[in-house]
Protein backbone atom coordinates (compact mmCIF):
# COMPACT_ATOMS: atom_id res chain seq x y z
CA UNK A 1 0.00 0.00 0.00
CA UNK A 2 2.93 2.39 0.84
CA UNK A 3 4.58 1.76 -2.69
CA UNK A 4 0.82 3.14 -3.75
CA UNK A 5 0.99 6.30 -1.56
CA UNK A 6 4.68 7.40 -2.99
CA UNK A 7 2.95 9.86 -5.86
CA UNK A 8 0.83 11.53 -3.44
CA UNK A 9 3.45 11.70 -1.00
CA UNK A 10 5.41 13.65 -3.99
CA UNK A 11 2.90 15.44 -5.45
CA UNK A 12 1.94 16.91 -1.82
CA UNK A 13 5.67 18.00 -1.21
CA UNK A 14 5.57 19.51 -4.74
CA UNK A 15 2.53 21.59 -4.14
CA UNK A 16 3.24 22.07 -0.76
CA UNK A 17 7.00 22.88 -0.23
CA UNK A 18 7.48 25.82 -2.62
CA UNK A 19 4.51 28.14 -0.53
CA UNK A 20 7.40 27.50 1.99
CA UNK A 21 10.02 28.97 0.45
CA UNK A 22 7.75 31.67 -0.75
CA UNK A 23 6.83 32.21 3.12
CA UNK A 24 10.75 32.87 3.72
CA UNK A 25 11.19 34.98 0.56
CA UNK A 26 8.41 36.93 2.21
CA UNK A 27 9.44 37.40 5.78
CA UNK A 28 12.94 38.16 4.30
CA UNK A 29 11.65 40.76 2.09
CA UNK A 30 9.31 42.69 4.13
CA UNK A 31 6.23 41.65 3.13
CA UNK A 32 4.71 41.27 6.29
CA UNK A 33 5.81 44.73 7.11
CA UNK A 34 3.64 47.89 7.06
CA UNK A 35 0.93 45.60 6.67
CA UNK A 36 -1.48 48.61 7.31
CA UNK A 37 -0.08 50.86 4.08
CA UNK A 38 -0.01 48.08 2.26
CA UNK A 39 -4.26 47.57 2.53
CA UNK A 40 -4.52 50.86 0.62
CA UNK A 41 -2.79 50.29 -2.20
CA UNK A 42 -5.14 49.34 -4.37
CA UNK A 43 -6.83 52.80 -3.90
CA UNK A 44 -6.75 55.15 -6.91
CA UNK A 45 -6.07 58.47 -5.89
CA UNK A 46 -8.76 60.60 -4.06
CA UNK A 47 -10.87 57.08 -4.13
CA UNK A 48 -11.42 56.92 -0.35
CA UNK A 49 -12.89 60.95 -0.26
CA UNK A 50 -16.02 60.23 -2.89
CA UNK A 51 -19.31 60.57 -1.01
CA UNK A 52 -20.87 57.03 -0.70
CA UNK A 53 -24.56 57.39 -0.56
CA UNK A 54 -25.28 54.66 1.60
CA UNK A 55 -23.32 55.89 4.64
CA UNK A 56 -24.17 57.21 7.92
CA UNK A 57 -23.73 60.44 8.94
CA UNK A 58 -21.10 58.86 11.64
CA UNK A 59 -19.43 57.08 9.00
CA UNK A 60 -19.71 60.05 6.34
CA UNK A 61 -17.63 62.19 9.29
CA UNK A 62 -15.24 59.25 9.72
CA UNK A 63 -14.48 59.33 6.75
CA UNK A 64 -14.11 63.43 6.63
CA UNK A 65 -11.49 63.00 9.38
CA UNK A 66 -9.48 60.04 7.63
CA UNK A 67 -9.14 61.51 4.30
CA UNK A 68 -10.19 65.11 4.39
CA UNK A 69 -13.41 67.03 2.55
CA UNK A 70 -15.36 64.45 0.90
CA UNK A 71 -15.61 65.24 -3.04
CA UNK A 72 -19.67 65.20 -4.36
CA UNK A 73 -20.73 62.36 -6.80
CA UNK A 74 -20.14 64.83 -10.05
CA UNK A 75 -20.98 63.46 -13.63
CA UNK A 76 -19.17 60.25 -14.24
CA UNK A 77 -18.38 59.76 -11.23
CA UNK A 78 -20.18 56.75 -10.35
CA UNK A 79 -16.91 55.37 -12.40
CA UNK A 80 -14.97 55.99 -9.52
CA UNK A 81 -16.93 53.53 -6.88
CA UNK A 82 -19.63 51.81 -8.10
CA UNK B 1 32.39 44.42 -8.82
CA UNK B 2 28.86 42.86 -9.90
CA UNK B 3 27.35 44.76 -7.30
CA UNK B 4 29.06 48.24 -8.16
CA UNK B 5 27.93 47.61 -11.45
CA UNK B 6 24.23 47.11 -10.96
CA UNK B 7 21.92 49.14 -12.34
CA UNK B 8 20.30 49.75 -8.79
CA UNK B 9 23.59 51.02 -8.12
CA UNK B 10 24.49 53.94 -10.35
CA UNK B 11 23.71 57.49 -9.52
CA UNK B 12 20.73 58.43 -12.10
CA UNK B 13 19.09 55.49 -10.64
CA UNK B 14 19.61 57.08 -7.10
CA UNK B 15 15.94 58.97 -7.13
CA UNK B 16 14.17 56.26 -8.48
CA UNK B 17 16.06 53.91 -5.62
CA UNK B 18 14.97 56.47 -3.01
CA UNK B 19 11.19 56.66 -4.67
CA UNK B 20 10.85 53.06 -3.99
CA UNK B 21 12.39 52.58 -0.40
CA UNK B 22 9.77 55.25 0.43
CA UNK B 23 7.11 53.37 -1.44
CA UNK B 24 7.91 50.63 1.38
CA UNK B 25 7.16 52.94 4.26
CA UNK B 26 4.51 54.80 3.11
CA UNK B 27 2.04 53.66 0.04
CA UNK B 28 -0.75 56.64 0.78
CA UNK B 29 1.51 58.81 -0.92
CA UNK B 30 2.35 56.91 -4.23
CA UNK B 31 -1.53 56.16 -5.00
CA UNK B 32 -2.00 56.07 -9.05
CA UNK B 33 -4.20 58.31 -10.38
CA UNK B 34 -7.27 58.26 -12.63
CA UNK B 35 -5.02 58.31 -15.84
CA UNK B 36 -2.40 56.08 -14.94
CA UNK B 37 -5.10 53.17 -14.16
CA UNK B 38 -7.27 54.07 -17.27
CA UNK B 39 -3.62 53.30 -18.95
CA UNK B 40 -2.90 50.01 -16.76
CA UNK B 41 -6.73 48.85 -18.18
CA UNK B 42 -5.88 49.58 -21.63
CA UNK B 43 -2.78 47.16 -21.51
CA UNK B 44 -5.05 44.15 -20.57
CA UNK B 45 -8.18 45.56 -22.42
CA UNK B 46 -8.08 42.99 -25.50
CA UNK B 47 -7.19 39.61 -23.76
CA UNK B 48 -9.70 40.89 -20.99
CA UNK B 49 -12.44 41.29 -23.64
CA UNK B 50 -11.78 38.21 -25.43
CA UNK B 51 -11.61 36.45 -22.14
CA UNK B 52 -15.07 37.47 -21.14
CA UNK B 53 -16.86 36.80 -24.79
CA UNK B 54 -15.58 33.36 -24.78
CA UNK B 55 -16.55 32.81 -20.93
CA UNK B 56 -19.87 34.35 -21.57
CA UNK B 57 -20.42 31.77 -24.86
CA UNK B 58 -19.70 28.50 -22.67
CA UNK B 59 -21.98 29.64 -19.83
CA UNK B 60 -24.53 29.85 -22.36
CA UNK B 61 -23.22 26.41 -23.79
CA UNK B 62 -22.74 24.85 -20.12
CA UNK B 63 -26.09 25.94 -18.90
CA UNK B 64 -27.69 24.17 -21.48
CA UNK B 65 -26.40 20.61 -20.86
CA UNK B 66 -26.42 21.44 -17.66
CA UNK B 67 -30.06 21.73 -18.43
CA UNK B 68 -30.38 18.26 -20.41
CA UNK B 69 -28.51 16.32 -17.76
CA UNK B 70 -31.00 17.62 -15.04
CA UNK B 71 -34.34 16.81 -17.02
CA UNK B 72 -32.95 13.29 -17.57
CA UNK B 73 -33.13 12.71 -13.73
CA UNK B 74 -36.91 13.92 -14.45
CA UNK B 75 -37.75 12.25 -18.27
CA UNK B 76 -35.33 9.53 -18.10
CA UNK B 77 -35.73 9.40 -21.95
CA UNK B 78 -35.57 12.97 -22.92
CA UNK B 79 -33.37 12.95 -25.51
CA UNK B 80 -32.34 9.75 -24.95
CA UNK B 81 -32.64 8.44 -28.55
CA UNK B 82 -28.95 10.27 -29.50
CA UNK B 83 -26.04 8.58 -28.39
CA UNK B 84 -24.07 11.83 -27.94
CA UNK B 85 -27.20 13.29 -25.93
CA UNK B 86 -26.88 10.75 -22.94
CA UNK B 87 -26.12 11.30 -19.54
CA UNK B 88 -23.08 9.71 -19.18
CA UNK B 89 -21.61 11.90 -22.08
CA UNK B 90 -24.16 15.31 -21.64
CA UNK B 91 -23.07 15.38 -17.79
CA UNK B 92 -19.19 15.34 -17.90
CA UNK B 93 -19.77 17.81 -20.85
CA UNK B 94 -21.53 20.09 -18.93
CA UNK B 95 -19.26 19.83 -15.69
CA UNK B 96 -16.17 20.67 -17.99
CA UNK B 97 -18.15 23.59 -19.62
CA UNK B 98 -18.53 25.54 -16.38
CA UNK B 99 -14.94 24.83 -15.09
CA UNK B 100 -12.78 24.51 -18.09
CA UNK B 101 -14.98 27.05 -20.47
CA UNK B 102 -16.91 29.65 -18.35
CA UNK B 103 -15.27 29.31 -15.11
CA UNK B 104 -11.49 29.19 -16.18
CA UNK B 105 -11.73 31.40 -19.28
CA UNK B 106 -13.33 34.33 -17.48
CA UNK B 107 -10.76 33.90 -14.31
CA UNK B 108 -8.01 34.16 -17.15
CA UNK B 109 -9.81 37.40 -17.99
CA UNK B 110 -10.05 38.52 -14.43
CA UNK B 111 -6.13 37.99 -13.48
CA UNK B 112 -4.86 39.51 -16.41
CA UNK B 113 -7.19 43.09 -15.23
CA UNK B 114 -6.26 42.65 -11.95
CA UNK B 115 -2.36 42.25 -12.52
CA UNK B 116 -1.44 45.87 -13.88
CA UNK B 117 -3.61 47.16 -11.11
CA UNK B 118 -1.94 45.54 -8.67
CA UNK B 119 1.51 45.41 -9.76
CA UNK B 120 1.00 48.98 -11.45
CA UNK B 121 2.59 48.15 -14.25
CA UNK B 122 1.16 47.45 -17.97
CA UNK B 123 0.42 43.97 -18.97
CA UNK B 124 3.58 42.39 -20.15
CA UNK B 125 3.11 39.93 -23.03
CA UNK B 126 -0.47 40.89 -23.97
CA UNK B 127 -0.17 39.11 -27.16
CA UNK B 128 1.17 35.83 -25.50
CA UNK B 129 -1.61 35.70 -22.45
CA UNK B 130 -4.64 36.05 -25.65
CA UNK B 131 -2.95 33.26 -28.07
CA UNK B 132 -3.47 31.21 -24.47
CA UNK B 133 -6.63 32.03 -23.79
CA UNK B 134 -7.16 31.22 -27.65
CA UNK B 135 -5.71 28.15 -27.11
CA UNK B 136 -7.13 27.09 -23.89
CA UNK B 137 -10.19 27.08 -25.62
CA UNK B 138 -9.48 25.31 -28.78
CA UNK B 139 -8.48 22.42 -26.39
CA UNK B 140 -11.08 23.08 -24.11
CA UNK B 141 -13.74 22.38 -27.05
CA UNK B 142 -11.66 20.26 -28.82
CA UNK B 143 -12.50 17.86 -25.24
CA UNK B 144 -15.64 18.54 -24.96
CA UNK B 145 -16.67 17.87 -29.03
CA UNK B 146 -14.34 14.24 -28.08
CA UNK B 147 -16.74 13.68 -24.30
CA UNK B 148 -20.22 13.81 -26.23
CA UNK B 149 -18.42 11.61 -29.25
CA UNK B 150 -17.49 9.07 -26.32
CA UNK B 151 -13.96 10.04 -26.16
CA UNK B 152 -13.41 10.43 -22.42
CA UNK B 153 -10.55 9.37 -19.68
CA UNK B 154 -13.19 8.37 -17.41
CA UNK B 155 -12.01 10.30 -14.50
CA UNK B 156 -14.20 13.03 -12.59
CA UNK B 157 -12.74 16.55 -13.71
CA UNK B 158 -10.28 15.01 -16.30
CA UNK B 159 -12.68 13.55 -18.31
CA UNK B 160 -10.82 15.37 -21.36
CA UNK B 161 -8.87 13.45 -23.77
CA UNK B 162 -5.49 13.43 -22.49
CA UNK B 163 -3.87 13.18 -26.15
CA UNK B 164 -6.17 16.21 -28.07
CA UNK B 165 -7.44 18.44 -25.31
CA UNK B 166 -5.05 18.09 -22.24
CA UNK B 167 -1.86 19.50 -23.82
CA UNK B 168 -3.37 22.32 -25.42
CA UNK B 169 -5.04 23.54 -21.91
CA UNK B 170 -1.21 23.27 -20.22
CA UNK B 171 0.04 24.99 -22.98
CA UNK B 172 -2.86 27.49 -23.02
CA UNK B 173 -2.69 28.37 -18.96
CA UNK B 174 1.43 28.67 -19.52
CA UNK B 175 1.14 31.33 -21.68
CA UNK B 176 -1.63 33.42 -20.00
CA UNK B 177 0.49 32.71 -16.62
CA UNK B 178 3.38 33.95 -18.08
CA UNK B 179 2.30 37.03 -18.85
CA UNK B 180 0.96 36.82 -15.60
CA UNK B 181 4.33 36.20 -13.99
CA UNK B 182 6.50 38.38 -16.56
CA UNK B 183 3.80 41.41 -15.03
CA UNK B 184 4.88 40.25 -11.48
CA UNK B 185 7.97 40.55 -12.75
CA UNK B 186 8.09 44.12 -13.40
CA UNK B 187 5.66 45.56 -11.16
CA UNK B 188 6.78 49.03 -9.79
CA UNK B 189 5.27 48.11 -6.30
CA UNK B 190 7.39 46.82 -3.05
CA UNK B 191 4.81 45.26 -1.27
CA UNK B 192 2.58 42.81 -2.76
CA UNK B 193 -0.87 42.86 -1.92
CA UNK B 194 -2.89 39.55 -0.89
CA UNK B 195 -4.80 39.44 -4.29
CA UNK B 196 -1.43 39.08 -5.86
CA UNK B 197 -0.22 36.35 -4.00
CA UNK B 198 -3.40 34.51 -4.41
CA UNK B 199 -3.43 34.96 -8.63
CA UNK B 200 0.10 34.73 -9.43
CA UNK B 201 -0.07 31.26 -6.99
CA UNK B 202 -2.68 29.84 -8.79
CA UNK B 203 -0.85 29.40 -12.22
CA UNK B 204 1.56 27.62 -11.22
CA UNK B 205 -0.49 25.46 -8.85
CA UNK B 206 -2.77 24.40 -11.65
CA UNK B 207 0.07 23.70 -14.26
CA UNK B 208 1.29 20.84 -11.88
CA UNK B 209 -2.24 19.67 -10.69
CA UNK B 210 -3.63 19.10 -13.60
CA UNK B 211 0.08 17.89 -15.07
CA UNK B 212 0.20 15.27 -12.54
CA UNK B 213 -3.70 14.45 -12.41
CA UNK B 214 -3.35 13.65 -16.43
CA UNK B 215 -0.31 11.71 -16.11
CA UNK B 216 -1.38 8.33 -17.72
CA UNK B 217 0.81 6.03 -15.16
CA UNK B 218 -1.88 5.01 -12.21
CA UNK B 219 -3.77 2.25 -11.42
CA UNK B 220 -6.22 0.98 -9.64
CA UNK B 221 -6.43 2.85 -6.31
CA UNK B 222 -3.58 5.08 -6.79
CA UNK B 223 -5.57 6.16 -9.65
CA UNK B 224 -8.37 7.17 -7.62
CA UNK B 225 -6.35 8.94 -4.74
CA UNK B 226 -4.53 11.09 -7.48
CA UNK B 227 -7.72 11.96 -9.01
CA UNK B 228 -9.47 13.61 -5.91
CA UNK B 229 -5.72 15.11 -5.22
CA UNK B 230 -6.44 17.06 -8.67
CA UNK B 231 -10.12 17.70 -7.97
CA UNK B 232 -10.25 19.28 -5.05
CA UNK B 233 -7.09 20.98 -5.33
CA UNK B 234 -8.43 22.29 -8.73
CA UNK B 235 -11.54 23.81 -6.65
CA UNK B 236 -9.18 25.15 -3.86
CA UNK B 237 -5.79 26.29 -5.37
CA UNK B 238 -7.57 27.60 -8.70
CA UNK B 239 -11.01 28.43 -8.57
CA UNK B 240 -10.81 29.41 -5.49
CA UNK B 241 -7.98 31.59 -5.28
CA UNK B 242 -8.39 33.68 -8.07
CA UNK B 243 -12.04 34.41 -6.83
CA UNK B 244 -10.56 35.59 -3.21
CA UNK B 245 -8.44 37.53 -4.74
CA UNK B 246 -11.01 39.10 -6.81
CA UNK B 247 -13.14 39.55 -3.92
CA UNK B 248 -10.39 40.99 -1.62
CA UNK B 249 -9.81 43.70 -4.11
CA UNK B 250 -13.21 44.47 -5.08
CA UNK B 251 -14.83 44.55 -2.13
CA UNK B 252 -12.59 47.26 -0.27
CA UNK B 253 -12.36 49.46 -3.28
CA UNK B 254 -16.52 49.40 -3.42
CA UNK B 255 -17.42 50.09 -0.45
CA UNK B 256 -14.67 52.63 0.10
CA UNK B 257 -12.52 51.29 3.01
CA UNK B 258 -9.35 48.83 3.37
CA UNK B 259 -9.86 45.34 4.27
CA UNK B 260 -10.77 45.37 8.03
CA UNK B 261 -7.15 43.26 8.72
CA UNK B 262 -5.07 43.00 6.18
CA UNK B 263 -2.88 40.23 8.65
CA UNK B 264 -6.24 38.32 8.57
CA UNK B 265 -5.65 38.58 4.64
CA UNK B 266 -2.22 36.86 4.78
CA UNK B 267 -3.18 34.14 7.64
CA UNK B 268 -5.78 33.34 4.98
CA UNK B 269 -3.94 32.83 2.09
CA UNK B 270 -0.72 31.40 3.89
CA UNK B 271 -3.18 28.51 5.56
CA UNK B 272 -4.75 28.06 2.14
CA UNK B 273 -1.54 27.68 0.77
CA UNK B 274 0.15 25.24 2.79
CA UNK B 275 -2.95 23.39 4.55
CA UNK B 276 -4.87 22.87 1.33
CA UNK B 277 -3.08 20.16 -1.20
CA UNK B 278 -3.46 17.36 1.35
CA UNK B 279 -7.46 17.56 1.35
CA UNK B 280 -8.40 15.56 -1.39
CA UNK B 281 -8.31 12.02 0.03
CA UNK B 282 -11.45 13.52 2.18
CA UNK B 283 -13.34 11.83 -1.26
CA UNK B 284 -12.12 8.72 -0.31
CA UNK B 285 -13.33 7.97 3.03
CA UNK B 286 -13.76 4.75 3.48
CA UNK B 287 -12.46 3.19 0.00
CA UNK B 288 -9.67 0.95 -0.45
CA UNK B 289 -6.48 3.63 0.32
CA UNK B 290 -4.43 3.48 3.29
CA UNK B 291 -5.89 4.51 6.47
CA UNK B 292 -3.03 7.17 6.80
CA UNK B 293 -4.28 8.91 3.99
CA UNK B 294 -7.66 9.16 5.03
CA UNK B 295 -7.01 10.44 8.14
CA UNK B 296 -3.84 12.79 7.45
CA UNK B 297 -6.79 14.23 5.06
CA UNK B 298 -8.93 14.31 7.30
CA UNK B 299 -6.56 16.66 9.68
CA UNK B 300 -5.71 19.05 7.22
CA UNK B 301 -9.38 19.47 6.46
CA UNK B 302 -10.04 20.41 9.85
CA UNK B 303 -6.82 22.60 9.72
CA UNK B 304 -8.60 24.99 7.21
CA UNK B 305 -11.11 26.44 9.40
CA UNK B 306 -8.02 28.42 10.42
CA UNK B 307 -8.05 30.32 6.99
CA UNK B 308 -11.32 29.89 6.08
CA UNK B 309 -12.66 31.30 9.37
CA UNK B 310 -10.13 34.35 9.35
CA UNK B 311 -10.88 34.81 5.35
CA UNK B 312 -14.62 35.27 6.39
CA UNK B 313 -14.82 37.37 9.82
CA UNK B 314 -12.33 39.86 7.61
CA UNK B 315 -14.65 40.08 4.59
CA UNK B 316 -17.27 40.48 6.99
CA UNK B 317 -15.98 43.12 8.77
CA UNK B 318 -15.13 45.31 5.86
CA UNK B 319 -18.72 45.23 4.71
CA UNK B 320 -19.95 45.72 8.10
CA UNK B 321 -22.45 49.02 9.02
CA UNK B 322 -22.48 48.76 5.14
CA UNK B 323 -24.67 46.29 3.51
CA UNK B 324 -26.69 49.10 2.25
CA UNK B 325 -24.07 49.50 -0.41
CA UNK B 326 -25.23 46.12 -2.20
CA UNK B 327 -28.69 48.51 -2.99
CA UNK B 328 -26.22 50.37 -5.31
CA UNK B 329 -23.62 48.72 -6.61
CA UNK B 330 -24.62 44.83 -8.37
CA UNK B 331 -21.04 44.22 -8.31
CA UNK B 332 -20.64 44.16 -4.66
CA UNK B 333 -24.06 42.50 -4.42
CA UNK B 334 -22.68 39.31 -6.51
CA UNK B 335 -19.18 39.42 -4.71
CA UNK B 336 -20.92 39.39 -1.01
CA UNK B 337 -23.10 36.48 -1.20
CA UNK B 338 -20.02 35.16 -3.28
CA UNK B 339 -17.68 35.86 -0.16
CA UNK B 340 -20.62 34.42 2.04
CA UNK B 341 -20.80 31.42 -0.06
CA UNK B 342 -17.24 30.66 0.48
CA UNK B 343 -17.34 30.87 3.85
CA UNK B 344 -20.74 28.12 3.88
CA UNK B 345 -19.39 25.74 1.27
CA UNK B 346 -16.01 25.51 3.23
CA UNK B 347 -17.43 25.17 6.41
CA UNK B 348 -19.72 22.16 5.07
CA UNK B 349 -17.27 20.97 3.20
CA UNK B 350 -15.07 20.29 6.49
CA UNK B 351 -18.33 18.71 8.20
CA UNK B 352 -18.56 16.62 5.06
CA UNK B 353 -14.62 15.61 5.73
CA UNK B 354 -16.19 13.89 9.26
CA UNK B 355 -16.52 10.54 8.70
CA UNK B 356 -20.04 10.30 10.48
CA UNK B 357 -21.63 12.58 8.14
CA UNK B 358 -19.60 11.51 5.80
CA UNK B 359 -21.40 7.81 5.42
CA UNK B 360 -24.67 10.10 4.79
CA UNK B 361 -23.62 11.75 2.45
CA UNK B 362 -21.48 10.14 0.24
CA UNK B 363 -22.91 8.85 -2.77
CA UNK B 364 -26.20 11.41 -2.48
CA UNK B 365 -27.16 14.35 -4.54
CA UNK B 366 -25.91 16.18 -1.15
CA UNK B 367 -22.74 16.19 -2.88
CA UNK B 368 -23.92 18.01 -6.18
CA UNK B 369 -25.80 20.94 -3.56
CA UNK B 370 -22.53 21.14 -1.99
CA UNK B 371 -20.45 21.40 -5.33
CA UNK B 372 -22.97 24.07 -6.32
CA UNK B 373 -22.59 25.93 -3.19
CA UNK B 374 -19.17 26.04 -4.28
CA UNK B 375 -18.83 26.28 -8.30
CA UNK B 376 -21.64 28.50 -8.55
CA UNK B 377 -22.99 30.47 -5.53
CA UNK B 378 -18.91 31.21 -4.24
CA UNK B 379 -17.08 31.43 -8.07
CA UNK B 380 -19.78 32.19 -10.20
CA UNK B 381 -21.66 34.36 -8.44
CA UNK B 382 -17.45 36.29 -7.72
CA UNK B 383 -17.10 36.21 -11.72
CA UNK B 384 -20.65 37.99 -12.20
CA UNK B 385 -19.61 40.40 -9.89
CA UNK B 386 -16.30 41.32 -11.58
CA UNK B 387 -17.50 41.32 -14.71
CA UNK B 388 -20.09 43.71 -13.75
CA UNK B 389 -17.45 46.15 -12.11
CA UNK B 390 -14.89 45.39 -15.11
CA UNK B 391 -16.63 45.53 -18.17
CA UNK B 392 -18.29 49.50 -18.30
CA UNK B 393 -14.26 50.38 -17.90
CA UNK B 394 -12.89 49.04 -20.12
CA UNK B 395 -15.94 49.13 -22.87
CA UNK B 396 -15.92 53.10 -21.36
CA UNK B 397 -20.08 53.02 -20.77
CA UNK B 398 -22.58 51.83 -18.37
CA UNK B 399 -24.47 49.02 -18.23
CA UNK B 400 -27.47 49.99 -20.46
CA UNK B 401 -30.53 48.22 -17.97
CA UNK B 402 -31.15 48.34 -14.51
CA UNK B 403 -34.04 46.11 -14.88
CA UNK B 404 -32.07 43.35 -16.33
CA UNK B 405 -29.69 43.51 -13.78
CA UNK B 406 -32.81 43.30 -10.92
CA UNK B 407 -33.72 40.27 -13.30
CA UNK B 408 -30.28 39.22 -13.86
CA UNK B 409 -29.80 38.67 -9.62
CA UNK B 410 -33.19 37.59 -8.75
CA UNK B 411 -33.45 34.88 -11.22
CA UNK B 412 -30.08 33.48 -10.68
CA UNK B 413 -30.33 34.07 -6.84
CA UNK B 414 -33.02 32.68 -6.19
CA UNK B 415 -32.63 29.89 -8.25
CA UNK B 416 -29.74 28.50 -6.51
CA UNK B 417 -30.96 29.02 -3.16
CA UNK B 418 -33.91 26.63 -4.19
CA UNK B 419 -31.42 24.18 -6.10
CA UNK B 420 -29.08 23.84 -3.11
CA UNK B 421 -31.86 23.43 -0.19
CA UNK B 422 -33.60 21.22 -2.61
CA UNK B 423 -30.86 18.31 -3.27
CA UNK B 424 -29.22 19.50 0.13
CA UNK B 425 -32.11 18.08 1.91
CA UNK B 426 -33.27 15.87 -0.64
CA UNK B 427 -29.50 14.32 -0.13
CA UNK B 428 -29.65 13.81 3.41
CA UNK B 429 -33.00 11.89 3.01
CA UNK B 430 -31.55 9.97 0.56
CA UNK B 431 -28.63 9.16 2.26
CA UNK B 432 -30.26 8.35 5.73
CA UNK B 433 -32.67 6.08 3.35
CA UNK B 434 -29.70 4.50 2.27
CA UNK B 435 -28.44 3.59 5.21
CA UNK B 436 -30.98 1.79 6.41
CA UNK B 437 -31.38 -1.83 5.93
CA UNK B 438 -35.13 -1.93 6.08
CA UNK B 439 -35.39 0.28 3.57
CA UNK B 440 -35.62 -0.95 -0.68
CA UNK B 441 -33.05 1.23 -2.65
CA UNK B 442 -35.39 1.81 -5.12
CA UNK B 443 -37.75 3.52 -2.28
CA UNK B 444 -34.80 5.98 -1.97
CA UNK B 445 -34.44 6.80 -5.62
CA UNK B 446 -38.84 7.35 -5.21
CA UNK B 447 -38.07 10.07 -2.33
CA UNK B 448 -35.14 11.55 -4.42
CA UNK B 449 -38.04 12.29 -7.21
CA UNK B 450 -39.61 15.73 -6.10
CA UNK B 451 -36.08 16.97 -5.35
CA UNK B 452 -34.67 16.51 -8.34
CA UNK B 453 -37.77 17.72 -10.16
CA UNK B 454 -37.15 20.97 -7.72
CA UNK B 455 -33.74 21.19 -9.18
CA UNK B 456 -34.62 21.30 -12.39
CA UNK B 457 -37.31 24.04 -11.74
CA UNK B 458 -34.37 25.74 -10.51
CA UNK B 459 -31.88 25.12 -13.24
CA UNK B 460 -34.47 26.65 -15.81
CA UNK B 461 -34.98 29.73 -13.28
CA UNK B 462 -30.94 30.28 -13.12
CA UNK B 463 -30.72 29.46 -17.25
CA UNK B 464 -33.16 32.96 -17.76
CA UNK B 465 -30.56 34.54 -15.88
CA UNK B 466 -27.96 33.43 -17.74
CA UNK B 467 -29.83 34.64 -20.90
CA UNK B 468 -30.50 37.67 -19.71
CA UNK B 469 -27.11 38.46 -18.95
CA UNK B 470 -25.42 37.76 -22.07
CA UNK B 471 -27.91 39.63 -23.92
CA UNK B 472 -26.87 42.28 -21.68
CA UNK B 473 -23.50 41.97 -22.11
CA UNK B 474 -24.40 41.96 -25.49
CA UNK B 475 -25.90 45.01 -25.46
CA UNK B 476 -23.42 46.99 -23.19
CA UNK B 477 -20.82 46.23 -26.22
CA UNK B 478 -22.90 46.86 -28.79
CA UNK B 479 -24.27 50.51 -28.31
CA UNK B 480 -22.56 53.03 -29.30
CA UNK B 481 -21.77 55.74 -27.00
CA UNK B 482 -23.56 57.89 -28.69
CA UNK B 483 -26.70 55.49 -27.62
CA UNK B 484 -25.62 56.12 -23.90
CA UNK B 485 -28.83 56.99 -22.28
CA UNK B 486 -29.02 60.56 -21.05
CA UNK B 487 -29.35 59.23 -17.48
CA UNK B 488 -27.54 55.94 -16.94
CA UNK B 489 -28.95 53.85 -14.56
CA UNK B 490 -25.85 54.77 -12.31
CA UNK B 491 -25.19 58.02 -13.18
CA UNK B 492 -27.91 59.48 -10.64
CA UNK B 493 -26.83 57.69 -7.31
CA UNK B 494 -30.35 55.73 -6.57
CA UNK B 495 -30.59 51.76 -5.72
CA UNK B 496 -29.76 49.58 -8.44
CA UNK B 497 -31.21 46.35 -7.05
CA UNK B 498 -34.35 47.98 -4.93
CA UNK B 499 -36.42 50.76 -6.51
CA UNK B 500 -36.66 53.47 -3.94
CA UNK B 501 -37.24 57.07 -7.06
CA UNK B 502 -36.82 58.98 -3.73
CA UNK B 503 -33.34 58.81 -3.75
CA UNK B 504 -31.89 61.03 -6.34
Amino acid sequence: MFANSVPVILLGLIIGLPPLLFLAWALRNGQFEHLDETSFEIFEEEELRYLRPWEKPKQVSERMQKYGKLLPAQREGWKRWL
Amino acid sequence: MAVENSPASRPENAVENATRRDSVIDHSKIRANVAQIALLDRSSRFPVLLGFALALIWLLEGTLLGDIASFKFDFPDFLGSQEYLTFGRVRPAHLNAMVYGWASTAMFAVSLWMMPRLCRTPLQWPGLATGGIIVWNIGVYIGIILLMAGVTDGLEWLELDNVMADPLLVIGAAMVGASIWKTLAARNVEHLYVSVWYVAASYPWIAIIFIAGNLPIYTGSESAAINWFYGHNALGLWLTTINLGLIYYLLPKIVGRPIYSYWLSLIGFWGLALFYSLNGMHHLIGGPIPSWMIATSITASILMVIPVVAVGINQHMTIAGRFGAMRYSPALTFLVLAAMSYTAVSLQGILTALVNVNRVTHFTHWTIAHSHLGLYMFVTLSLFGGIYYILPRLIGREWPSANMIRAHFLLVGLGMVIYVVALGSGGVMQGLSMLDPAIPFEASVEAAKPWLLTRSFAAVLISIGHVIFAAHALMLVLRGRSSVPEDPPFFFVRPVLVRNDKVR
